[in-house]
């Protein structure tokens, strides 16, 4: 499976020394934590159209990150949510919390590696 | 010099493209919906906006034909980027006046500095509205 960001993409946000590119990976991991946090929240309250929000918010950040997978599943949240059934929101919003999960587990993997002698 | 106006509510992704523009050379500021955009036109006097279409207070299109209807903002270049485009949406935001489309997802950071640095190139008349 391929990696679930684009590395390529995100240090082209930065000079791409390891102290450049460590910015916009915490504004990404700082990001997508809180608002996964506030979809769990939001779902849990049964507010679709809260996650349809959320959705595009993270969604626009993870296009520009590169975090396409991630992208992926939340444009599938955010045009889905007020429509789909319980059973199939709850797949939707489980996926994305699982992708959510591997992409910050990886970056913070990327991130020590950077810094290895 | 060149003065890059960002109106976009997402946060990070204003961050990061604040960042981008100023490695880039620009003086950037930024605006987080459409009413504080347009007050930011006025006040910060871009030379060219790259803009989110949609957007609380005022929608990204209305922003667009509010500019557009300005005689000071007419030949403003104003770079919509978004992911919010189906075939429907994208003409209006062609019609409305946007000077260049990029998508947020295939767009990477160079390809923006440089659609930014071709629509300033582009410009009608630099300044010509200003006084």
């Amino acid at each position: 499976m391929a990696d679930p960001i684009d590395r390529a993409r995100l240090e082209e946000f930065s000079d791409a020394t390891p102290d450049g590119v460590r910015q916009p990976v915490e504004l990404f991991l700082e990001d997508s934590h809180e608002t996964l946090t506030a979809i769990s929240a939001t779902y849990a309250a049964s507010d679709r159209a809260g996650l349809t929000l959320l959705a595009h918010r993270l969604g626009g950040t993870c296009s520009a990150v590169g975090a396409r997978r991630l992208a992926s599943q939340l444009f599938d949240l955010e045009h889905r949510a007020a429509t789909v059934s319980p059973e199939e929101l709850a797949r939707l919003v489980s996926m994305i919390q699982r992708e959510v999960d591997a992409t910050l587990r990886f970056l913070t993997a990327y991130l020590e590696g950077r810094h290895k002698p | 010099m060149t003065k890059v106006l960002i109106i976009e509510d997402n946060l990070t992704v204003t961050t990061l493209y604040r960042n981008v523009l100023l490695g880039a050379g620009f003086a950037v500021d930024a605006a987080s919906d459409g009413a504080k955009g347009l007050a930011a036109v006025a006040s910060f006097q871009p030379d060219v906006v790259l803009r989110d279409l949609m957007l609380p207070s005022i929608d990204g299109l209305t922003l667009l034909r509010k500019l557009r209807a300005d005689p000071t903002s007419a030949t403003l270049p104003v770079i919509v980027f978004s992911n919010a485009y189906t075939g429907d949406r994208l003409s209006e935001v062609w019609e409305a006046g946007a000077t260049q489309v990029l998508a947020k997802a295939s767009s990477t950071p160079k390809q923006v500095v440089d659609t930014v640095r071709t629509a300033l190139a582009q410009r009608p008349s630099q300044n010509a509205n200003r006084t």
